[in-house]
C-alpha cells in the first residue's frame, strides 16, 4: 500500500503542487491558496490510484475543484475514472467524443483491448457530462477559472493550438467514417493515428492540453505532453502563435514568461523540447524550477541526455520524480547533479512543492524522486 | 437548366408520383426502374420500359433502355432526383472494383438525365445549390464554411465555444465538416448517439431527400423518443418541423458511418426489423435486407439491385460466410448468364466453402463457374489463373499451357501486374502442393527471382479492371 508518510498536507495561503510521476504515468494535484483543489490527470503505482491515495492520505478530501485530462494516453488516464464522481468541474482535451468512438471500435478487436480502460472512463465522462458536470478549458490563453472575480489565483488554458484541434478532428472523424468507405480502419491505423499504445516516444501528442498557473508572483506552467512539432502552426509553435493578439485581443504571451516553475512536456523527450518555447520562457532568466516525470518503460524512453543537457541551460534546479531508472543515470550524464532536500518516509515517489505568498518556495521529497541542480 | 434550392422552394407537388436517390448503392438501378414506372408508355418505347423492368437486364441494357425511353416520350409522373445524392462522396476511392462500378453507372445516368433534362425542360432540384454538380468541389475563398447542411450544428457549436475557426484557412470544407462532426461527437451521450445511428438507418422511399426525411416522428417512435429528437434538432442533426423531421445527407452519412463501426449489432436488428416492417415497399425491404444479413429475404426482394447484393457478398466473406456468398452468386449469374464476376466468384465462393468446411469438392460445379467466367471475359489474367489453379487441384497437369500463356501475356506486352495476377495462383498451388519438379521447371524457364515474386499478393490494378 503506498504510504505518504512525512509528505506535508497543504497550509491555507500557500500553494501546494504535488507531482506524481512513478515512471510510467504522471499525474499533480494543486491546492490552492483557498484551498481548492485541481487535479491534472491520473495515475498509478504498485497497482494502486497513487492520485486518489494522495488525495485521500495527504489532501484527506476527495473533493476536486477542477480536473484537468490533458490528452488521451494510458499514462495520464489510468485512474482518472476514479475522479469524476467527485469532480465539479472538467477541463479535457479536444474531441475526446471521437476518442470515444474509436476507443469504442478499437477495444472490441483482440488487438486494441487496451483501449477498454480508456473506454469505459470516456463512457463515465460522457455521462457525468449528460448528467451536468461543468466542461470547458478549449483554447490557448483562455479561458480562465475560478469565475469569481475574488480569487486571488487563475488557471489559463494553454493549448492545443486552434490547427492541431482542428487537424486532430479531421483525422479522428476520419478514422470513423472510412469504416463506411473501406471496410475496418486496422487497430494499426488507430494506434498509429491519434490514440498512442501507451509506449511514450517521441509520437506527436496533438490532442495534449497544458495549464498555466498564476498566483501572485508566481507562474507555473504544467506543459503535459504537449510536443514541438516543426510546424510554426502546431504544437508550441501553434500555441505561442496563438499568444499573440488577433484583432484587439491582447498579447498574453506573458503567460509563458517569468515562470516559477515548468512541468517539462513529454517525459522531456526530444521531441517536445521546443527552444522558441524556452527561449520564452527564460525571456527575463532561467527558470527556477523544473519537474520531470520520466518515463521508465522501454528500451529508449525518455528523458535523453541531450534534452537534459539543454534544459541545464534554461532551468536552475531539476526534480525528476522517478529518478532510479535511466532518468538518474541521464541526468548526472547531462551534467546535473544531485543536491538534497527535505525528504519524507513514504513509499510513494512524490515532489511536493510549497509557494509561499512572499516569492519563496519549498520542496519536500518522497519516493524515487530526487532534485538535482 | 434551371436548378432550384429545394430548401427555399419546397417540392412542386408531393401527391405525384415521385422518386428519389439517397446515396445509396442501389440509386442507379432504382432511378432506372423508376424512371420506367412513370414513362408515358406507347408502341416505341414498350421494349425499353420492359428491359428496365426485367430482373435479367444487364446495367448497359438498362441505361440505353433509359435514354431511349427519355427520347421517346415524356414522363407522366415528377421525379425528384438529387443529383448531389448520387455522388455521395465515395467516387474517389478506386480501389474496390464496387466503387469504381457504382461511379460509372452514376456517370451514365446522371449524363442520360442531363441530356433528358435538357430535352424536356426539366426542374432540376438541388439540396446543396451552393455546390458544384459533385458536391466534392472545394468552396472558393481563403476561409471555408461548413457545408451548408452543417452549418446550423455549426452555429450551435460555436455558441458553446466548442468550434475555433482560427485556423480554418488552413483546411478545405471537406476538412471543416469533418472538425463540425468530431466537435459534435464531444456533445453526443451515448444515448443520443445510438438514437442519431438508428435514424440513419430509416430509409422511408416515400419521402424527400438528399438523405432522410422528411417524414412522420410517429413512423419511428420504436426507436425514437421525442426528447432524443428535440436533443438532436437543437445540435441541427435534425430538423423537426410539425411532426415531420429531417436528417440531412451528410449527417445520415456520418451515422451509418458509426452504426457499422460502433454498433453494428444495433443496426442489424434495426435493419431486420425495418425490413419485415408491415407496409414496407418491396424495394425498401430488399435495401434493409441487405443490411440486416439476411440473405434469403435480399435475394427473395432483389429486382434491379445487383450492386447491393454485390456490397453484401463482400460483407459475407468477411465474415467467412462463404455457402451465403456462394448462393448469392449463384442468383446473380442465373439472373444473368454473360455476368463473369458472379460465375467467377461463385466458383471461388464455392470453393473457398468447401475448403472451410473440409467438405467434398462440387468440382463439377466449381470447374463450370470457373471456365463460364474465363470465356465470357478471357482477357482477365485472374480468371485464368484460377481456373488453371482449379485444375491443378484437380489434378490436370497445365504446366506446359501455363508456361505458353505467361510467354503469350509478355509478347503482348501485358503489365507486370496482370502477369502477377495470373501467374500467381498458380505458383502458390504448385508451392504448397510441394510440386517441386514443377515450380524448378518454372524457375529454368523464367528464373527464379521471377518465379518466386509470383508467390507474393499482385498488388496494383484491381482484376476486373482488365
Amino acid at each position: 500500500m503506498l504510504s505518504f508518510d512525512g509528505i506535508p498536507r497543504p497550509v491555507p495561503g500557500t500553494l501546494t503542487a504535488y507531482f506524481l510521476g512513478p515512471g510510467f504515468g504522471e499525474s499533480i494535484v494543486v491546492v490552492f491558496p483557498d484551498e481548492r483543489c485541481m487535479v491534472v490527470d491520473a495515475c498509478y503505482q504498485d497497482n494502486e490510484n497513487a492520485t486518489l491515495a494522495l488525495l485521500d492520505k495527504v489532501i484527506r478530501s476527495r473533493s476536486i475543484d477542477l480536473l484537468v485530462l490533458t490528452h488521451p494516453d494510458r499514462d495520464h488516464l489510468r485512474g482518472a475514472a476514479d475522479l469524476l464522481p467527485t469532480t465539479t468541474r472538467l477541463w479535457s482535451w479536444p474531441h475526446h467524443g471521437s476518442v470515444r468512438r474509436l476507443a469504442s471500435i478499437a477495444s472490441a478487436n483482440a488487438k486494441g483491448k487496451i483501449y477498454h480502460d480508456l473506454y469505459l472512463l470516456l463512457e463515465q465522462l460522457n455521462q457525468k457530462i449528460r448528467n451536468g458536470l461543468r466542461t470547458g478549458g478549449g483554447g490557448v490563453g483562455m479561458p480562465q477559472w475560478p469565475e469569481d472575480p475574488g480569487a486571488t489565483y487563475h488557471v489559463v488554458s494553454m493549448g492545443p493550438s486552434s490547427y492541431d484541434e482542428n487537424s486532430a478532428g479531421v483525422e479522428l472523424d476520419r478514422l470513423v467514417e472510412d469504416r463506411l468507405k473501406t471496410g475496418w480502419p486496422s487497430t494499426q491505423a488507430l494506434l498509429d493515428g491519434i490514440l498512442t499504445s501507451g509506449q511514450a516516444g517521441d509520437r506527436p501528442n496533438r490532442l495534449s492540453k497544458a495549464v498555466v498557473i498564476e498566483w501572485g508572483v508566481h507562474r507555473l506552467l504544467l506543459a503535459g505532453d504537449v510536443e514541438n512539432r516543426g510546424n510554426p502552426k502546431s504544437g508550441w509553435g501553434g500555441i505561442i502563435a496563438e499568444l499573440l493578439p488577433e484583432g484587439n485581443e491582447p498579447d498574453r504571451q506573458h503567460l509563458l514568461q517569468n515562470l516559477t516553475l515548468v512541468k517539462v512536456a513529454h517525459h522531456g523527450s526530444a521531441g517536445a523540447f521546443s527552444q522558441e518555447a524556452w527561449n520564452l520562457h527564460c525571456s527575463a532568466g532561467k527558470v527556477h524550477c523544473g519537474v520531470l516525470a520520466p518515463f521508465n518503460l522501454g528500451t529508449n524512453p525518455p528523458p535523453d541526455q541531450a534534452t537534459l543537457a539543454q534544459l541545464r541551460g534554461h532551468i536552475n534546479t531539476l526534480t525528476i520524480t522517478s529518478a532510479s531508472g535511466k532518468a538518474g543515470a541521464a541526468a548526472i550524464a547531462a551534467g546535473w547533479t544531485s543536491v538534497h532536500c527535505s525528504r519524507a518516509t513514504g513509499s510513494a515517489s512524490v515532489a511536493a512543492l510549497t509557494l509561499n505568498a512572499d516569492g519563496t518556495w519549498t520542496w519536500c521529497l518522497s519516493g524515487q524522486a530526487l532534485l538535482y541542480r | 437548366m434551371d436548378i432550384t434550392d429545394l430548401h427555399e422552394h419546397g417540392l412542386p407537388d408531393a401527391s405525384k408520383p415521385a422518386v428519389f436517390a439517397f446515396g445509396d448503392p442501389d440509386d442507379a438501378y432504382r432511378i432506372c426502374g423508376a424512371l420506367a414506372s412513370i414513362a408515358r408508355q406507347n408502341t416505341d418505347n414498350a421494349a425499353a420500359i420492359a428491359t428496365c423492368h426485367s430482373r435479367n437486364s444487364s446495367w448497359k441494357q438498362r441505361i440505353e433502355a433509359v435514354e431511349e425511353m427519355l427520347d421517346e416520350g415524356a414522363l407522366e409522373g415528377v421525379l425528384f432526383i438529387d443529383p448531389d445524392a448520387l455522388f455521395p462522396g465515395i467516387v474517389d476511392d478506386a480501389s474496390r472494383w464496387s466503387d469504381a462500378s457504382m461511379r460509372i453507372e452514376r456517370d451514365a445516368l446522371f449524363t442520360v438525365l442531363v441530356r433528358g433534362g435538357k430535352r424536356h425542360r426539366w426542374k432540376f432540384i438541388r439540396t446543396l445549390p451552393d455546390n458544384d454538380i459533385t458536391a466534392l468541389e472545394p468552396v472558393p475563398g481563403d476561409r471555408p464554411e461548413p457545408s451548408p447542411e452543417l452549418r446550423p450544428a455549426a452555429r450551435w457549436l460555436r455558441e458553446r465555444g466548442i468550434l475555433r475557426s482560427r485556423s480554418w484557412g488552413d483546411f478545405t470544407q471537406e476538412d471543416i465538416d469533418h472538425v463540425v462532426l468530431a466537435g459534435l461527437a464531444d456533445s453526443l451521450d451515448t444515448a443520443l448517439e445510438t438514437t442519431a445511428m438508428r435514424l440513419a438507418l430509416v430509409r422511408p422511399v416515400e419521402t424527400i431527400n438528399g438523405a432522410v426525411g422528411p417524414y412522420p416522428t410517429s413512423g419511428v417512435s420504436r426507436i425514437v423518443c421525442r426528447e432524443h429528437l428535440e436533443d438532436l434538432a437543437a445540435r441541427g442533426i435534425v430538423s423537426v418541423r410539425e411532426n415531420r423531421f429531417r436528417m440531412p445527407r451528410r449527417f445520415r452519412r456520418h451515422f451509418l458511418a458509426l452504426a457499422t463501426a460502433m454498433r453494428s449489432f444495433v443496426a442489424a436488428q434495426e435493419h431486420e426489423w425495418l425490413a419485415v416492417r408491415p407496409g414496407t415497399s418491396v424495394p425498401e425491404r430488399h435495401f434493409h435486407a441487405i443490411r440486416s444479413g439476411d440473405v434469403l429475404l435480399a435475394i427473395g426482394t432483389s429486382h434491379w439491385y445487383s450492386n447491393d447484393l454485390r456490397l453484401m457478398t463482400f460483407a459475407l466473406t468477411a465474415e467467412k460466410r462463404f455457402k451465403e456468398a456462394s448462393d448469392i452468386y449463384d442468383f446473380i449469374r442465373i439472373s444473368d448468364e454473360k455476368d463473369a464476376y458472379a460465375h467467377e466468384y461463385f466458383g471461388w465462393s464455392l470453393w473457398k466453402h468447401q475448403m472451410w468446411q473440409n467438405d467434398d469438392m462440387e468440382r463439377e460445379k466449381i470447374l463450370d463457374a470457373y471456365t463460364k467466367a474465363h470465356q465470357l471475359d478471357p482477357g482477365n489474367p485472374l480468371y485464368h489463373g484460377r481456373l488453371l489453379r482449379f485444375r491443378i487441384e484437380c489434378g490436370e497437369n497445365v504446366l506446359r499451357e501455363f508456361v505458353q500463356h505467361v510467354r503469350k501475356m509478355t509478347q503482348e506486352s501485358r503489365s507486370e501486374s496482370a502477369i502477377k495476377w495470373f501467374t500467381h495462383p498458380v505458383v502458390r498451388i504448385f508451392k504448397s502442393r510441394s510440386k517441386t519438379e514443377d515450380l524448378k521447371s518454372l524457375e529454368d524457364t523464367f528464373g527464379k527471382t521471377l518465379v518466386r515474386s509470383w508467390l507474393s499478393r499482385p498488388f496494383g490494378k484491381s482484376d476486373v479492371e482488365f
